[in-house]
């Protein structure tokens, strides 16, 4: 880095590179090589080759299948209707983990670790059972629609399976665990003490809650809402199940694709574009967090 | 500072949506009719009979089991010596080795399951139980190689340190005091890797074929055509065997700190 | 007049009882400090008086004002935590504003009383870093300001130091004292270290198992401890237990051992079983036979300031300071050596044995 340092000849051997750590980290570097860096390149050249539907996969090199999806109006209606569904998901976790996770943590032994292991259990059920309870629910003779029109909210049976709605219901189920430990991380890291602080400063209740606490769990609450977003966006089992064929998402699209039209490239196509843009969500909101709160919370 | 009566029904909302769906599953495995229904006016364990004579789930739990234990084994056998080396060693690309072996949490499963097709069916390997733990091995590798890692982070390096100034060779101080103090982060790592392994569906339903098949990807294809109470059944088995399991986690290591390691 | 009152305060935890029936009375522009081991219910009271508690029973006056149901928020009284509880997400600057805020001070009046509160702790040229940029100090320094910049009625420090390191505490409880005096805002410092409470306060109220054991100004707590625990508990002590012999007009006899020791007599009876307290720097060592008692130097140790020793006599072992002022070494360890001191420093004890 500086002069002093190159020009002391103990600093050099000290950072000379060590052989150790690569050993050791080479069983794993090799598995990942083989297991990732070439499954997602040749997934990434077969999105570049040709479809045929008499002869198949044919190999020239054309970007259409991008082309393709990004300009045809039907796979422009998936994406903006996966990202609207993924924001609405976010927005309902944030709505329900953030105060559930402020209660968790106000309460006493034994509640609290009874809760949290209420809330965060699901989490080790297959998403596949969670979501089918959710379509057992939202049937025409399920549970919603039989009290919607006992409490004659409705005049006939509802079913929320095929929407918006009931895909949203079930994705924030599944997802919002997430958000409640992101946010519960934080508030670990909270002091008490600046509440009965504030407090001491004539501080009222909401003002309290608006000022000091959420602030400081900010970024829990964002990097709850990647997690979300992130796994709303690329969820493939819930939409399958509650939206089906007619709330088709691009997780499900992409599956179609695959297996049911057996059209590889474009379905390639779709997930490389998926990969790409979840990563740069993520990558982008994790760079605007460092930078935002690097002054604040690092010392 | 106590939560108020809002806060309190607030909560009790926010639980009874946590438990719902689950406790519907569990509530209608009990029916006594060839259809979906509630328990209440006729309760009978007949649906849970009807699992053993549909051996294709039962087969399914075995293969997903089995899958998990395999693919779990080898993320760890990975994981160990990674860890150390990133908890240890300070060398050039450290970070980036670190965000890389983490990376596969940033790839959605589609997209796994998209590039292992390709990659499995180019060398022969689709639908085989050998590609299905690779697989595994690989999506699973984050969740063990970071309960691992918090594990090694927290340990002592003069510990180390001390045993070789009582004597102890390289090899007996890894032994004795290392691998005892990692346990924990090991133990963990596995469960979570296996529990991952065992409940994913979007990733292996690229990869399955009609011999290979897991839980998930059967409860999928089947609920695809029908929901019945036998789905429901087999559904509430597997809740009731992971609430066992989660009751003995928390005695070992504590639930909360492994939940941690999944969300983040 | 008095400015604080408790009056038979008491706090129960289910069975514990934290804070048995306190009383006391703190006048206007006073510092006191409540001074004991952890769990004496120092904390407890602070907490009451701060209003995150509420007392089981009793009373809290302010300038004739019942406070005891009043929240936390209304009593408007400036607090300065342990770990300070700087707001992490403010800067230097917004942490003092905040308080002024709440009370919608006018911004430009708010700018100018935050620059005298920063200069006061004279921190004015770190106004906008964020608390964890700055020392622990530094940042005790913002917490104080935080709280005196609202002109508080009450000053209320909970272990403020006990988190510097000995030299910085050492620096900080003369500020404080500085500060305090600048402001004279009445002030209520809870504190495990005696010399803190000593060096800080005009009052010390000395607690033990939620009870007040003595109420005096330093130098009496310090030289006339009324219990036997605040004779141990304030600096190091002899203690010793006999059965007072002879009277006359200066002094009274104890019986200790068959040993006879003079100290002054007042308010005492023959006959009576008493408590008696030595400060180890009064002992000077003699010649052997020369002083009241003999014995062996059986250990010591060399602190710069002063020789810590400890001396086996026939009433068990006793501590000696000596000041290092003599040029030379003193008594060695194996030394038979004789201690002497001023029968007026032998305190008995008023308490029942």
């Amino acid at each position: 880095m500086n002069a002093a340092n190159s020009a002391s000849p103990a600093r050099q051997t000290a950072s000379r590179a060590p052989r150790g750590p690569y050993w050791l980290l080479s069983p794993a570097l090799l598995f990942y090589t083989l297991l990732l860096i070439v499954p997602i390149g040749m997934t990434a050249l077969l999105s570049l080759y040709a479809f045929d539907d008499i002869l198949g996969i044919q190999q020239q090199i054309s970007f259409n299948n991008y082309l393709e999806v990004l300009t045809d109006p039907y796979f422009h209606k998936i994406f903006l209707r996966t990202l609207v569904m993924s924001v609405l998901v976010v927005l309902v976790c944030v709505a329900l983990g953030v105060p559930e996770a402020y209660i968790l943590n106000r309460m006493g032994s034994p509640w609290k670790g009874i809760f949290l292991l209420v809330i965060l259990g699901p989490l080790l059920i297959s998403v596949v059972v969670r979501t089918l309870g959710w379509a057992i629910l939202f049937g025409r003779e399920g549970l919603i629609s039989e009290s919607l029109q006992l409490l004659g909210l409705s005049d006939g049976p509802v079913s929320l399976m095929y929407s918006q709605t009931g895909v949203v219901i079930a994705l924030v189920h599944v997802l919002v665990p997430f958000m409640v430990i992101s946010v519960w991380a934080s508030l670990q890291r909270l002091d008490p003490d600046t509440e009965r602080a504030a407090s001491s400063l004539c501080a009222k209740p909401w003002t309290i809650m608006r000022r000091v606490v959420m602030p400081q769990i900010m970024p829990g609450i964002l990097s709850g809402s990647v997690i979300v977003f992130a796994l709303a966006a690329t969820a493939f089992a819930t939409p399958a199940i509650i939206g089906g064929r007619r709330f088709k998402v691009v997780a499900t699209t992409a599956y179609d694709e695959f297996l049911n039209t057996l059209n590889w490239p474009l379905g390639a196509a779709i997930a490389v574009i998926l990969l790409l843009a979840n990563v740069a969500i993520i990558a982008s909101y994790n760079r605007y967090i460092e930078r935002k709160y690097a002054q604040v919370f690092e010392s | 500072m106590r939560n108020g009566y809002l806060a309190l029904a607030f909560h009790t909302l926010f639980i009874l949506f946590s438990v719902a769906p689950l406790m519907v599953i569990c509530l209608v495995a009990f029916t006594d009719k060839g259809y979906l229904s509630m328990p209440f006016d006729g309760a009978s364990l007949r649906w849970f009979y009807a699992i053993l004579d549909n051996p294709e789930f039962i087969d399914a739990f075995w293969f997903s089991l089995y899958l998990g234990i395999a693919s779990a084994s080898i993320a760890l056998v990975l994981s160990v010596p990674a860890a150390l080396a990133i908890s240890r060693h300070r060398f050039p690309g450290r970070d980036g080795i670190n965000a890389f072996l983490l990376s596969p949490l940033m790839i959605p499963h589609l997209v796994l399951g998209v590039a292992f097709l390709r990659f499995f069916t180019a060398l022969d390997l689709n639908g085989t139980f050998v590609g299905l733990v690779l697989a595994h091995t690989l999506l699973i590798m984050p969740y063990a190689l970071r309960l691992v890692l918090s594990g090694a982070v927290g340990i002592d390096p003069t510990l180390e340190h001390a045993a070789s100034s009582l004597g102890a060779s390289r090899l007996t101080t890894f032994r004795r005091i290392t691998l005892p103090l990692l346990m924990p982060g090991v133990v963990s790592g596995w469960v979570l890797a296996f529990i991952t392994s065992f409940d994913e569906l979007t990733m292996s339903i690229f990869l399955a074929s009609p011999s290979t098949v897991t839980l998930p990807v059967r409860l999928y294809n089947y609920i695809e055509e029908t929901i019945d109470p036998l789905v429901t059944s087999v559904s509430a088995v597997l809740i009731i065997l992971t609430m066992l399991l989660m009751a003995v986690l928390d005695r070992i290591y504590g639930l909360e700190r492994l939940m941690i390691g999944k969300g983040q | 007049m008095s400015y604080l009152s408790l009056n038979n305060l008491s706090r129960h935890f289910g069975d514990f009882t934290a804070v048995d029936n306190l009383n006391l009375d703190v006048s206007k522009g006073e510092f006191i400090s409540l001074l004991g081991p952890s769990g004496c219910g120092k904390t407890t009271t602070l907490q009451m008086i701060a209003g995150f508690l509420e007392p089981s029973s009793g009373q809290i006056l302010l300038d004739g004002e019942d406070i005891t149901r009043k929240k936390a928020s209304e009593r408007q009284l400036g607090i300065v935590f342990q770990k300070y509880a700087l707001f992490p997400h403010m800067t230097v600057a917004e942490n003092v504003a905040f308080g002024l805020e709440m009370r919608k001070v006018a911004k430009d009046e708010t700018r100018i009383r935050v620059r005298e509160a920063l200069e006061l702790v004279q921190l004015d040229h770190l106004a906008a870093r964020y608390p964890k940029q700055l020392s622990g100090g530094q940042q005790q320094r913002v917490a104080l300001a935080r709280a005196l910049v609202i002109r508080p009625p009450l000053l209320l420090l909970d272990e403020p130091l006990s988190n510097l390191d000995a030299k910085l505490r050492e620096e900080m409880q003369l500020e404080l004292h500085k500060i305090q005096r600048t402001v004279g805002t009445t002030t209520i410092l809870v504190t495990h270290d005696q010399a803190e409470a000593l060096a800080l306060s005009d009052r010390v109220v000395v607690l033990q198992q939620g009870k007040i054991e003595q109420i005096d100004s330093p130098f009496n707590v310090y030289e006339y401890p009324q219990t036997r625990f605040v004779s141990s508990f304030l600096g190091k002590a002899n203690q010793l237990q006999g059965q007072v012999g002879r009277i006359d007009a200066q002094h009274a006899e104890v019986e200790l051992d068959g040993q006879a020791l003079l100290t002054n007599g007042d308010n005492l009876s023959a006959g009576q079983q008493v408590h008696l307290s030595l400060r180890p720097e009064k002992v000077r060592f003699v010649a052997r036979g020369e002083g009241q008692l003999d014995g062996v130097v059986s250990n010591r140790v060399f602190l710069g300031n002063q020789w810590i020793y400890e001396v086996d006599t026939r009433l068990g072992e006793f501590l000696v300071f000596e000041t290092n002022h003599n040029h030379r070494e003193g008594a060695r360890e194996g030394d038979r050596v004789g201690l002497t001191w001023d029968p007026v420093d032998l305190r008995v004890i008023q308490e029942a044995v």
